[in-house]
């Protein structure tokens, strides 16, 4: 039983190193869906950031001096 | 791999390749340290974070279509032929992973056309990534302190795994129709990174805006100057260091362009393929920054941070020519480079109110287009490639391509996309935000821990 490679004789003849070849289009498929999933799930959590800066900023006046502009 | 030639001529460009990678990921560090040394204390973790996630990213949209788009589009498509063949760079490729090139299961590939992919793949995606990175950080600068991130990756995917790669196959491809047709010639990229991520960030920051209190109420300018100018010095010796990488990364090492009589001569050549040796990119590269630096001073009146950018600009300036330039002609061409860039930058933010805090549009993007302009006059008349039916260099060839890189594939897609998110609310932090900081979180945090050791003090006086 192996998932790719099962021994080392020939190396001339070897090709693909990684195992389960032939699921290529498979793990596309997979990198493709998290790249998209990720820009979404990087929106939903800025917003829920930004909304929470800004009840911060309108419920609680802050200090000045933690805003110096320096 | 059978014989020690083709072996050691291999081996070599693998290991030259991986070098050059390793070199050019200074150019990201000191992006980061720059930009955090630029930017004010209460926007710290916002502008690394903006700057950091280029990396997974564009690497990732790099390897789903980026690099296969820069095999397969050097006709246009649809201007001198068809979408090409690249199955060595399809995402699904056996060959984008590891593999000996002993054998193939996958249809269209062979050992015998294609096997020296098997091995070179992996690491000639990652320089021309690490451009793409570069690329995404340069419009990252030109946004600093007000773009929402989650907008400006979105931003860096196009600019860093899409847009520039499109100018990559157009004129940075021995076979590109742009150098076919145009004679286009960029041998250090002042155009194909240069310009168009200048041209692109211009674009963005146009319908950004400039950052709250960068103008005055009558509409001149303040200077916020930066944070910290020993980070600001750090970032940028780094980005020099890369360069190092950047330069030999545009370099074939080690190739067989045929002698004159039929037979064999070896030489590194640049991207078209056209012979030209490290020597005298090194001359080049040397001088033009010098040249930079030296005329930055003067028309800065002794600023040492637009000094540090006049050799950047000095570089980007006579990039285009510098496979073929005399070093003294780098120089030279390189201080118009940095006049170009500080003159460039001044009167955009004087004119049109453009605020580009790290002066990425001016350095990189005018500072490109005047290097491709250059190129036209300087090396009017010379081959373009070593393929004779190709046009040569011309002055309107490099007018053409200058338009394309900083305009057709620069401004106007970047200006589009943030025009788009702009519709949609999402590209710019709420005004509130932008006042505060954003690290807002964290300055929040910081004023809670200090109530709470208020009251425990209170509690339990110091003595």
């Amino acid at each position: 039983m192996s998932t790719g490679l099962e021994n080392w004789s020939n190396p001339e003849t070897i090709g693909a190193l990684y195992p389960f070849v032939g699921s290529e289009m498979l793990m596309f498929g997979l990198c493709l869906a998290l790249w998209l999933l990720w820009h979404i799930l990087c929106y939903v959590i800025e917003g829920h950031e930004l909304a929470e800066d800004l009840s911060v900023l309108a419920g609680k006046p802050l200090p000045g001096e933690e805003y110096g502009d320096n | 791999m059978d014989n020690e030639l083709s072996a050691l001529i291999t081996i070599f460009t693998e290991f030259y390749y991986w070098v050059t990678v390793v070199f050019m990921f200074f150019i990201h560090v000191g992006f980061c340290v720059y930009e955090v040394g630029a930017s004010r204390w209460r926007n710290h973790k916002h502008t690394l974070l903006k700057n950091t996630m280029i990396i997974p990213l564009v690497t990732v949209t790099w390897y789903l279509f980026g690099w296969w788009m820069y095999f397969a589009l050097p006709n246009g498509p649809g201007i001198t032929g068809p979408l090409l063949e690249a199955g060595w760079a399809t995402p699904w490729s056996e060959f984008m992973g590891a593999h000996l090139g002993g054998s193939t299961f996958q249809e269209g590939l062979s050992v015998d056309n294609d096997g020296w992919w098997a091995r070179i793949n992996g690491v000639f995606f990652a320089a021309f990534l690490l451009f793409s990175w570069t690329a995404a950080s340069i419009v990252s600068g030109a946004c600093l302190e007000r773009i929402r991130p989650s907008a400006y990756w979105i931003l860096a995917v196009a600019i860093g795994s899409f847009f520039w790669v499109i100018d990559a196959a157009w004129g940075w491809h021995p076979d590109g129709w742009m150098v076919q047709v145009l004679g286009y010639h960029d041998a250090y990229a002042s155009g194909v990174i240069h310009a168009i991520a200048g041209g692109f960030a211009l674009g963005v920051i146009v319908v950004l805006g400039p950052r709250i209190g960068k103008f005055r109420a009558d509409g001149t300018p303040r200077n916020i100057n930066p944070h910290n100018p020993w980070l600001v010095t750090v970032g940028l010796f780094l980005i020099f260091s890369g360069f190092w990488g950047f330069y030999v990364a545009c370099n074939i090492p080690m190739l067989d362009v045929g002698a004159g009589d039929g037979g064999s001569y070896f030489t590194a050549t640049n991207i078209y393929l056209t012979p030209t040796t490290l020597s005298a990119i090194t001359f080049n590269f040397l001088m033009s920054l010098s040249g930079g630096m030296l005329a930055a001073f003067v028309v800065s009146k002794g600023d040492v941070l637009w000094i540090y950018y006049g050799g950047l600009a000095g570089v980007i300036g006579a990039s285009a020519g510098n496979d073929l330039y005399h070093p003294i002609q780098a120089m030279i061409i390189g201080m118009g480079g940095a006049w170009v860039a500080y003159k460039g930058h001044f009167f955009a933010e004087r004119v049109f109110k453009i605020d580009d805090p790290l002066g990425a549009c001016a350095v990189h993007g005018y500072a490109g287009v005047y290097g491709l302009l250059v190129v036209g006059f300087m090396l009017w008349g010379y081959p373009a490639s070593m393929n004779p039916d190709y046009a040569h260099v011309s002055p309107l060839g490099q007018l053409a391509g200058a338009a394309i890189m900083f305009g057709l594939l620069g401004f106007l897609p970047g200006f589009i996309i943030a025009k788009i998110l702009s519709a949609f609310g999402v590209l710019r932090v709420p005004r509130g935000v932008e006042l505060a900081g954003l690290d807002l979180k964290d300055i929040h945090t910081r004023y809670e821990e200090k109530e709470e050791l208020r009251a425990a003090l209170a509690k339990e006086p110091m003595t």
